[in-house]
């Protein structure tokens, strides 16, 4: 091929050899002659004019030789020339031969000639050729050149650039030029120019160039290289038939130059001529030189095209990715997928999800690029045969790629035929082309997603990759929307069960805060409203003993007829029903059902529907919880289910709630038993003195605490006051209290005074592991004098009411407890007769949460008691202080009063020797106060000593009683009686009588009443009569 | 009440008062005293601040179980209330009574001659 082409290039025009030598040799044989007859005609002429004879054929020479025999003829005739110049007119042999020198050497270069004349015509051919090439490549290089240029200046992906490349190579070369591509397994014309832009192709030519029957294209396309043919010098056997392809379409030669490729060659590049044309083989390396770069150039596109593809498929996955990973329920991400597929992929798009129950494939989701559409395609596609079982789903669910399926598919027209929904898909859809791909989750099945075109067109490769990838992730994107929908379901779930977990919290919080039941119900309803909705609720409780049901709670709309609460005997009612069974009972419609009481009661109020759930602890059935709705079929099982955790917790704070009450009821009746045990029982009856004293606990309810008051008779007859407050509540103050008494008495009976009592308990208080902390004040006081020692130790000080004015009296120390060792200060002061005393713990001031206020306000109260009794003084100002607010803290308040010389004397002991002293004291005291002598007040005390000590002494016979002694002054007389409540023993011993005569002896008037109740002595003196004798 | 012998004779100092309550010290020491071998016994009752009936119940015992020991049982005091308690119970005719103690011994000198009657 290449040699034939080869000589087809090389043959040349107009040069034939013999006409060359004739040439020649009349170039040479002229110029002798001519020289010759110059010569002769020379002797008649000066100067040898002949010389430019010599000019023609020296030209000639040059022209036809080159210029190396031109300079030797040149030489040569200068030689000549020479020689005419130096002999001018001598016409000698020598000079003849001289002469002829010039015209031998032209024959001798002639014959030269002669005999290289191939090579110098081929020397001169290739002169020539050079000139013509370097004009071609030139030419070349510019279109070269200028297709580059175009090819460079196109557009992305832009094909125009073809028809103005070979418009541009037509031109250029005079010729026609075409380009076919291969486009999807078909050859596709791309340009067909001629020289003249105007002239259209012969259409026969295009159609002819693009059929895929072309042998000559067809062996291009197939082994690629470049082919030039001519009608004459074409391949002998004609198996390319191009000669004959070219001579069917008038033509003489072509040129063609497959597009190269890293696979099969993307088409041809051809050149046609129409007219002989000189071509050699670098024309046919500039037609593959320009399908080189057209190759390149498409090859580019093709892989730009490619990159901008795979971009924007890697958009669309990504794109799919960040939607479908963003929360969305199944639908939206179907839809999703649907809707981006439309838009990159096909005319339309949709989604079958296997259904496992009904082994079908219904559709789920659809789109059309139309939207108008959507509903048509939508309507179509579910009619298709969706069953799993179907052989074609079959396939495609078992496989991993996506199937293409074409409308000129057999088995399709088989389909298509025999299925007349998928005769409506292929033709009234006008689908041509189906990608339809499994959707899997790992190796699950989920569904299958079809793409369909409605174009005439094969899915490519990457179409294929694509739809796969997009299956790949719609199938991962529907395992995502599943466990989404799962968890949401599941946090939904979660948040129910936080609901009832908050609630169920809740109410343990308040039912561990609070021992109150109502709030505690109140709590339950709030808290159960925000789980379980109700029109009325009701709380029911059972007495075991009287089968009884209660209704401690109910919160709602009131019922049509009273009660208001379902209270009466468990039978026949649906909460007995249910604490017998134990199990929670709900009631669809009450105007259905007459099973149960509260069927007609709650269904008359409007309630449609009711729940009951059982209050158990530890299994034992104690009631019911019970929600009513006005809507029918409102309450399910699973309500029961839900609230059922909070009517158990209801069951266990009303159960908490009962025994809390039980043991307060315990703690409160122990704590009444504690104060009585530590407070005194009875106060000692002073002569000449009242005493008053009261404790009120600041819980109403009784709890004890750690005020005290005391008062105790010593044995000289002084009494032990003590008023205090150990800080705390409850059983440890308590217990504090009654040591820190005992103590303090036991100090005084060992005659310590008020400041040393102090001082020591301080010092005891010290020693216990955990020092009580104790504000006390503690006074000795001498009824009979008046004299009261004192000390305080952090309490406040006691008020003194006298002739109307309250003063207070001296401050002490700190409150015991405060530091190891502390001297407390003792204070006096005399009362006298007719003076209150009032001591106190600080709860008596502190009512006002204002100290300062508090004891101006109990000092009014204090300068208002004047007058009234001790008892009542103290109740006065109890009510006075605590009647405007309840007390915060404890009280604590001991009254004494010395009474006035005008009071009766009025006290009672116990019958016991002891007590005959304090008698005879108290009765002597009462003698001086009403100005007697001292010597008449012995013998009076004589005379109430004998009273007493029969009173002591036969009355009681060993046995417990009391002697109460009464002394007045009426008028001038003085009167003492004593008297016991045991009966009187006659005297047995000798000298017993001897009483009587001191009783009778020592006074003025001596009486005896006897009675079984027992025995009243009365004994009289006149007090003036006899002062005024005895003086 | 601290007994102390005085020439032979027992004096017993009362003070305070003598009651019920106090009477069976009294007797308690005046028997100690009479165990003793004392028969003659002076009770001061100078610091005495009162005395009951019981009181008397054990003096007269006393002087009663001195005077069949052969000696006597005198009472010291010097207050008004105890002169007019002994007068009134018819008392201080049976007692021998001295307004001081040098009284009382001296005449218990005499007591001591005195055989016990029989």
């Amino acid at each position: 091929m290449d040699e034939r082409a080869s000589k087809d290039l090389t043959e040349e025009r107009g040069r034939d050899p013999a006409a060359l030598a004739v040439g020649y040799l009349l170039a040479l044989i002229l110029p002798f002659f001519v020289t010759l007859g110059i010569g002769v005609v020379r002797a008649s002429f000066e100067f040898p004019p002949f010389v430019f004879l010599y000019l023609p054929p020296l030209l000639f020479v040059a022209f036809l030789g080159g210029w190396r025999p031109a300079v030797l003829s040149a030489l040569l005739s200068t030689m000549s020339i020479g020689y005419f110049l130096i002999e001018p007119l001598g016409f000698t042999p020598t000079k003849l031969a001289v002469a002829a020198l010039p015209s031998l050497t032209f024959l001798l270069t002639a014959l030269l000639i002669a005999v290289t004349g191939d090579r110098y015509r081929l020397y001169q051919q290739r002169l020539r050729s050079d000139l013509n090439r370097a004009r071609r490549d030139l030419r070349e290089d510019q279109l070269v050149i200028a297709v580059g240029d175009l090819l460079a200046r196109r557009g992305e992906s832009d094909r125009p650039y073809a028809a103005a490349v070979c418009a541009r190579i037509a031109v250029d070369t005079g010729d026609w030029c075409g380009l076919v591509v291969t486009e999807r397994g078909e050859r596709r014309l791309l340009a067909l120019s001629g020289p003249d832009p105007a002239q259209a192709p012969p259409a026969d030519l295009a159609a002819s160039l693009a059929a895929p029957d072309l042998p000559w294209g067809s062996r291009l396309l197939e082994g690629g290289g470049a082919i030039a043919a001519g009608v004459s010098g074409g391949s002998p056997d004609g198996s390319d038939g191009a000669s004959m392809w070219l001579a069917r379409h008038d033509l003489v030669g072509l040129l063609a130059a497959a597009l190269p490729a890293a696979g099969e060659p993307l088409g041809f590049l051809v050149v046609l001529a129409r007219r002989s044309r000189s071509w050699d083989r670098k024309t046919l390396q500039l037609v593959q030189a320009l399908a080189e770069r057209l190759a390149l150039s498409m090859e580019r596109d093709r892989l730009a095209g490619e990159a901008v593809r795979r971009v924007r498929e890697r958009a669309l996955l990504d794109a799919l990715m960040v939607e479908l990973a963003t929360e969305r329920d199944l639908a939206t991400t179907l839809e999703t997928v649907v809707r981006r597929c439309t838009e990159h992929l096909g005319d339309w798009c949709g989604i079958s999800l296997v259904d496992p129950a009904t082994r079908t494939l219904p559709l789920t989701a659809v789109h059309h690029r139309d939207p108008a559409n959507v509903a048509r395609v939508r309507e179509i596609v579910a009619r298709l045969p969706a069953s799993m079982d179907d052989p074609w789903t079959v396939e495609v669910l078992g496989g991993r790629t996506p199937v293409p399926i074409y409308a000129d598919d057999p088995r399709i027209q088989v389909l298509i035929r025999s299925n007349p929904v998928m005769e409506e898909v292929f033709g009234r859809l006008g689908v041509w082309a189906i990608l339809y791909s499994p959707i899997r989750y790992r190796d699950t099945p989920l569904g299958t997603f079809a793409i369909g075109v409605e174009s005439h067109r094969r899915w490519e490769a990457h179409e294929v990759r694509l739809a796969a990838e997009i299956a790949e992730r719609t199938g991962l994107a529907i395992q995502n929307a599943r466990l989404l929908e799962a968890e949401r379901a599941a946090r939904a779930q979660a948040e129910r069960d936080s609901a009832r977990v908050s609630a169920v919290s809740r109410v343990v919080a308040i039912a561990a805060a609070t021992i109150d039941l109502g709030a505690v119900y109140d709590e339950f309803a709030e808290a159960l409203q925000m789980l379980l909705p109700f029109t009325r609720v009701t709380v029911s409780l059972y007495d075991p003993d009287r089968h009884w049901l209660t209704m401690p709670y109910f919160k709602g709309p009131e019922l049509a007829a009273p009660p208001q609460r379902l209270e009466g005997p468990k039978a026949g009612t649906v909460r007995g029903w249910v604490v017998d069974t134990g199990r929670p009972f709900v009631r669809v419609d009450t105007l259905d059902a007459h099973e149960f009481e509260e069927d007609g009661i709650l269904g008359a109020a409007g309630i449609r529907s009711y729940l009951v759930v059982p209050m158990t602890v530890g299994g034992l059935p104690i009631g019911t919880l019970n929600f009513g709705h006005v809507e029918a079929g409102f309450y399910t099982d699973e309500h029961a289910r839900l609230v059922q955790p909070i009517a158990s917790q209801l069951a266990l704070t009303v159960e908490h709630a009962r025994l809390f009450e039980r043991q307060r009821r315990l703690a409160s009746e122990l704590s009444e038993t504690i104060q009585r045990a530590l407070l005194p029982v009875d106060l000692p009856d002073i002569p000449f003195a009242a005493l008053a004293a009261f404790y009120r606990p600041a819980d109403p309810e009784g709890k004890v605490g750690g005020d005290w008051y005391d008062a105790l008779l010593l044995p000289d007859d002084r009494l032990l006051l003590s008023v205090g407050d150990v800080a705390g509540h409850g059983l440890p103050a308590a217990s504090a209290m009654g040591q820190a008494r005992q103590i303090i008495r036991a100090f005084a009976l060992e005659d310590r005074p008020p400041a040393r009592i102090l001082s020591g308990l301080n010092q005891v208080l010290w020693r216990l592991p955990e020092p009580p902390n104790i504000a006390v004040w503690v006074g000795i006081l001498d009824a009979f004098t008046g004299t009261l020692q004192h000390s305080t130790a952090g309490a406040p000080p006691p008020l003194l009411l006298e002739q109307g004015q309250v003063t207070q009296l001296k401050t002490g120390g700190p409150p015991l407890g405060s530091s190891p060792r502390f001297d407390y200060m003792q204070e006096q002061t005399v009362l006298r007769p007719g003076d209150r005393l009032l001591a106190y713990t600080d709860g008596l001031i502190e009512v006002t949460r204002d100290l300062g206020e508090g004891e101006r306000h109990l000092r009014e109260a204090l300068g208002g008691t004047a007058g009234d009794p001790a008892p009542a003084a103290g109740e006065a100002l109890l009510r006075h202080v605590i009647g405007q607010s309840e007390p915060h803290d404890d009280i604590a308040l001991l009254i004494f009063d010395l009474l006035a010389v005008d009071a009766p004397l009025t006290f009672a002991v116990e019958a016991s020797p002891a007590s005959l002293r304090r008698i005879r004291r108290s009765v002597r005291a009462l003698a001086l106060r009403h100005g007697v002598s001292a010597q008449r007040a012995d013998e009076i005390v004589l005379a109430v000593g004998e009273a007493a000590l029969n009173a002591v002494e036969h009355a009681y016979r060993g046995r417990p009683g009391r002697v109460a002694v009464r002394g007045e002054r009426i008028g001038d007389t003085l009167t003492v009686s004593v008297r016991d409540f045991g009966q009187w023993q006659a005297p047995q011993e000798q000298g017993r009588g001897r009483g009587t005569s001191v009783m009778r002896g020592f006074s003025d008037t001596f009486k005896t009443y006897r009675s079984p109740a027992g025995t009243l002595v009365e004994i009289s003196w006149r007090l003036r009569e006899r002062s005024a004798a005895s003086s | 009440m601290s007994p102390r012998v005085v020439g032979g004779v027992a004096v017993l100092d009362v003070s305070g008062e003598l009651d019920l309550y106090t009477s069976p010290k009294l007797k308690t020491a005046l028997e100690e005293l009479l165990g003793g071998g004392h028969a003659r016994l002076i009770v001061n009752l100078s610091e005495t601040t009162y005395m009951d009936s019981t009181a008397l119940r054990v003096l007269t015992a006393a002087r009663q179980q001195t005077q069949e020991a052969g000696g006597n049982l005198g009472l010291v005091y010097a207050q008004p209330s105890i002169d007019r308690l002994m007068t009134i119970t018819g008392l201080k005719d049976l007692f021998s009574t001295f307004s001081s103690e040098a009284a009382a011994l001296d005449a218990a000198k005499s007591w001591m001659s005195a055989p016990p009657k029989t």
